[in-house]
C-alpha cells in the first residue's frame, strides 16, 4: 500500500502528468509517452487508485486540484468529471458537492488552508458529522505529499453509528430500514407502563415523481431529487427525530413521543411538495404519509410499521398529497382484501364462477334478439357475488384475462343451446383490450370451439377502454368486426361520452346507460338525452339498446323517442344458464302471439 | 455545467405577519442570511417583496443556485411557491447584489407588481420571466437611486 502509493506520487508530480481530468486518462497518456517500466508502474498506480475506496484529491499550495480519484467523486456525490486541464480551486469543486453543506465546506477549506499556511507535513484529520448535512458523515485527512503538494484523502467517518455503511442509506446519507427498525425497537423497550420514555409516533412517507425524473433525464437526476427529499425530510424534523430512507421512493421519520406527530405529516406533506430545482431543471414530488402511534397502533416494531404503512397505502389511494393515520379499520379493511384476493385466485379452477342472461328485446320484431352474460360468483361462504364487488381486484391482480377467456368460451358454448339465431353478448375489461393479441385469440378460440357464427357474437367495450393505446385497440376492434363480431358501447352517456369515438370506429350498437332510462318518465332532461342519443343511432345507421327498463312507462318512453333494443327487469331479469333457453322461447312465443293479435 | 452560470426566478406568498415594523424586522433578518450564504458561493440577485408576495431571483453556478433554492423551500415564512424560470443563463442580470432588495420602490410601484404577478399565473413561462426580471430591474435601480439621492 504504501509502495503503490509512493509509486504513484513520485509520478503525480511529475510536470508531464498533470494535463489530466482522471486517473485513468493519466495512465492513457503516461501510455504513449512514457518508456516502458515507467509507464507500465504509472499506470499501476493510477488504476489502483481510481479502484480505491478512499477519495483522493491532490491540491497545490493555492488549493488549485491537480487530480481527483474515482471514490473522491463518489464521496462529493459529483456526477461528472470536472475539467481538471483547468485547475479549478478546492473551493469550487467542494461547492460542486451536493453532499456538502457550507458548514462542512467551510470546516475542510478552513482546514486545509491553515495546514497549508503552516507547513505541516501531516496536515492532521476533520471529521464532518453526518447531521450537518455534510452527506453519510466524512472523515478527511490532508498530508503533505511533495513540495508544495497536498493529498485530501475522504473516508466515511469512522465510530458513529451514523457511518456505519450498514447502517445508512448511501444516496441520501439518513438511516437505513435497518438501523431505523432498530432504533424503533429500542425506543419501544424504553416506553411503556414501565419505561422510562414516551411512547413514539411513526411516519411512513410515499414519494411519488422522482421516476418521471429519472425516465426523463437519467438515473443521476432522479438521485439527486431523492437526496434533495431527504435534506427536506430532516430539516423539517426535530434533532430528536429519525429520519430514514427505507426503500426507493420510502422514506421514514421515528418521533420519540408521539404528541404533535400530526402537525409534522401536515408539514412534511407541504414542505416536500414544493418545487424542487434539480440540475437546472424543475422537479416535482408528491409525499403521502401514513401515521402509527405506539402503543395504540402497535406495541412492537413490526407491527406499528405495519400499521402506519397501511396508514400511507390510504393516504395514497386517496389521492397522493395528504396524510392518514392508521385506524383499525384499516387493518380489517386490508384482511378482507387479502382473503378476497386468495379466494379469487381459487375460483376459477374451482368452477365457482358461472354467467347469468338477460335478454334484450327488439323493438321492430318484437322479439328477443340476444342476451347479455353477466358474470357471477358463487362463494361458498359469500354467496352469490356481483360483478362490481371483485371484477376490479381481479383487474388489479391481473386475473381479469384468465377470467374472460372463461366468460368468452362459456358465452359462446351456451349460447349454442339456445333457439333459432338469438346472440349472445360478452362485456370485454379495458385491460383484455389491451392486450389486443391475446383477446382475438381468445375470441377466435372461443367460436372455433364452440362453433357459434361470428354474427351471434357481440362485444360490449365501455368508452373507458378507448383510452390509452387507441391505434392499437380501434386495430383490434376492427378486425373483430372484419370477422363478423358485433361490437357496442356500453354505458354510453356517462363517462367521456365523444362523438369523434362514433366516428373514428363505427360500433354496431350504442348502449344507453339505465341512469338515463330510470328517470325517463319525470325528468324532461333525461327524456331529451335519451331521445338525442336515439336520434344519434339513428343518423349513424346504429342500433341503439334502453339498459335498465323497468316499467311499461319507461318501455313506451324510451320506444317513442326512437331506441331500437330494450333490456331490463321489465323484459326479464338475469337468467341462470339453465332457464335461459325455455324463457326464451316463452318470450319470443308470447311476441308472436301479441303480434298475432295486433 | 456543474459551475456554469444559472439563474431562478420565482414568486411565492409571503406568509410574513404582523405590522410594517415587525416585517421590515423580519425581511432585514431574511436578507442578511441570504447575503452571508450568498457571498460566500457566488451567487447574486434580487429580491421584492410587495402585494404579500416574494419575487426572487438567484444566479451564479448551478449547484450553488441550487442549493440556494433548497434553502428557501425549507423556509416557512412563505408558501406557494412558483418557479417561473429555471436554467443557464449568458450573463448575470444582477452581478452586483448578494441580494438586492426592492421595498419601498415596490410599495410604490403597486399596479405594476400586482400586473406582474397577475402575469405569472397566465402568461407563458418565458413572457412571465422577462416581466418579473424587468420589474426586479426597475425596481432596484430606483432604490438605488433614491438611496444614492438620500
Amino acid at each position: 500500500m504504501i509502495c503503490g502509493r509512493s509509486v504513484f506520487l513520485a509520478g503525480l508530480i511529475d510536470p508531464m502528468d498533470i494535463q489530466v481530468e482522471t486517473a485513468p486518462r493519466a495512465a492513457k497518456q503516461a501510455q504513449t509517452r512514457r518508456p516502458p517500466t515507467r509507464q507500465h508502474a504509472r499506470s499501476l498506480a493510477s488504476a489502483a487508485l481510481d479502484v480505491a475506496a478512499e477519495g483522493v484529491i491532490v491540491c497545490d499550495d493555492a488549493l488549485r486540484v491537480w487530480l481527483c480519484n474515482a471514490a473522491a467523486f463518489r464521496f462529493l456525490g459529483l456526477e461528472e468529471p470536472l475539467q481538471l486541464r483547468a485547475r479549478p480551486a478546492l473551493s469550487q469543486v467542494l461547492a460542486a458537492s451536493p453532499c456538502l453543506d457550507e458548514t462542512g465546506r467551510r470546516t475542510v477549506l478552513a482546514h486545509c488552508a491553515e495546514a497549508v499556511a503552516n507547513g505541516d507535513r501531516a496536515g492532521g484529520e476533520i471529521e464532518l458529522p453526518a447531521d450537518s448535512r455534510a452527506g453519510t458523515g466524512l472523515a478527511l485527512r490532508l498530508r503533505r505529499v511533495a513540495p508544495r503538494r497536498w493529498a485530501l484523502m475522504f473516508s466515511a467517518a469512522r465510530a458513529t453509528a451514523a457511518s456505519d455503511p450498514l447502517a445508512h442509506d448511501p444516496l441520501t446519507g439518513l438511516a437505513n430500514q435497518r438501523r431505523f427498525e432498530a432504533a424503533l425497537t429500542d425506543r419501544l423497550a424504553m416506553a411503556g407502563p414501565g419505561g422510562q420514555q414516551d411512547w413514539p409516533g411513526l411516519l411512513l412517507i410515499d414519494v411519488e415523481g422522482h421516476g418521471s425524473l429519472t425516465e426523463a433525464s437519467g438515473r443521476a437526476a432522479g438521485d439527486a431529487l431523492l437526496r434533495l427529499v431527504g435534506q427536506r425530510l430532516r430539516a423539517a424534523l426535530r434533532e430528536s427525530d429519525l429520519p430514514a430512507r427505507l426503500d426507493d421512493g420510502i422514506f421514514a421519520a421515528l418521533v420519540p413521543a408521539a404528541a404533535g406527530v400530526e402537525t409534522l405529516a401536515r408539514r412534511l406533506v407541504e414542505r416536500l411538495a414544493r418545487p424542487y430545482v434539480v440540475q437546472g431543471q424543475v422537479a416535482h414530488v408528491q409525499a403521502s404519509v401514513g401515521l402509527a402511534v405506539a402503543p395504540r397502533d402497535g406495541h412492537e416494531a413490526g407491527q406499528l410499521l405495519h400499521s402506519a404503512d397501511l396508514a400511507r397505502r390510504q393516504a395514497k389511494a386517496e389521492g397522493a398529497g395528504i396524510y392518514r393515520s392508521f385506524n383499525v379499520l384499516m387493518r380489517e379493511q386490508a384482511e378482507a382484501r387479502r382473503s378476497l384476493e386468495a379466494d379469487l385466485r381459487k375460483a376459477l379452477v374451482l368452477g365457482q364462477f358461472e354467467l347469468f342472461y338477460q335478454p334484450q328485446f327488439n323493438v321492430a320484431t318484437r322479439r328477443v334478439l340476444a342476451c347479455e352474460a353477466l358474470l357471477r360468483w358463487r362463494h361458498p361462504i359469500r354467496g352469490l357475488v356481483a360483478p362490481g364487488d371483485f371484477i376490479s381486484v381481479t383487474e388489479e391482480i391481473g386475473l381479469i384475462n384468465a377470467i374472460g377467456e372463461w366468460v368468452l368460451r362459456t358465452a359462446c358454448q351456451e349460447a349454442m343451446d339456445w333457439p333459432g339465431s338469438i346472440g349472445v353478448a360478452v362485456n370485454v375489461s379495458p385491460l383484455q383490450l389491451a392486450d389486443p393479441d391475446r383477446l382475438l385469440r381468445a375470441v377466435a378460440g372461443a367460436l372455433a370451439a364452440s362453433g357459434l357464427r361470428p354474427e351471434r357474437l357481440e362485444i360490449e367495450i365501455t368508452e373507458s377502454a378507448l383510452f390509452g393505446q387507441e391505434a392499437a385497440t380501434l386495430d383490434c376492434l376492427r378486425t373483430l368486426q372484419a370477422r363478423g363480431v358485433q361490437i357496442s358501447l356500453d354505458d354510453f352517456g356517462t363517462g367521456y361520452s365523444s362523438l369523434s369515438r362514433l366516428r373514428s370506429f363505427r360500433f354496431d350498437r350504442i348502449k344507453i346507460d339505465r341512469s338515463f332510462v330510470k328517470d325517463i318518465t319525470e325528468d324532461a332532461h333525461a327524456r331529451g338525452l335519451v331521445r338525442a342519443i336515439a336520434a344519434l343511432g339513428t343518423g349513424l345507421a346504429l342500433a341503439t339498446v334502453a339498459e335498465g327498463v323497468e316499467t311499461d312507462e319507461q318501455a313506451r318512453q324510451v320506444e317513442y323517442e326512437g331506441c331500437t333494443d330494450l333490456q331490463g327487469y321489465l323484459i326479464s331479469r338475469p337468467l341462470p344458464a339453465s332457464e335461459v333457453r325455455a324463457v326464451l322461447l316463452r318470450l319470443n312465443e308470447r311476441a308472436l302471439l301479441a303480434g298475432a293479435a295486433d | 455545467m456543474l459551475t456554469s452560470l444559472h439563474r431562478i426566478i420565482y414568486v411565492s406568498r409571503s406568509l410574513l405577519r404582523g405590522d410594517e415594523d415587525q416585517v421590515a424586522v423580519e425581511l432585514r433578518r431574511i436578507l442578511a442570511v441570504s447575503r452571508r450564504n450568498n457571498a460566500s458561493e457566488g451567487v447574486t440577485g434580487a429580491l421584492l417583496l410587495g402585494q404579500g408576495s416574494f419575487a426572487q431571483v438567484l444566479e451564479g453556478p448551478m449547484v450553488a443556485v441550487e442549493r440556494a433554492f433548497e434553502r428557501i423551500q425549507d423556509d416557512p415564512r412563505h408558501a406557494d411557491l412558483v418557479v417561473v424560470e429555471v436554467g443557464a443563463v449568458d450573463a448575470r442580470a444582477f452581478p452586483d447584489w448578494s441580494m438586492a432588495f426592492a421595498g419601498a420602490a415596490a410599495a410604490s410601484a403597486a399596479p405594476r407588481v400586482r400586473a406582474v404577478l397577475d402575469q405569472v399565473g397566465t402568461a407563458p413561462r418565458a413572457t412571465a420571466a422577462e416581466s418579473v426580471l424587468g420589474l426586479l430591474d426597475a425596481l432596484i435601480r430606483r432604490e438605488t437611486e433614491w438611496a444614492m439621492a438620500r
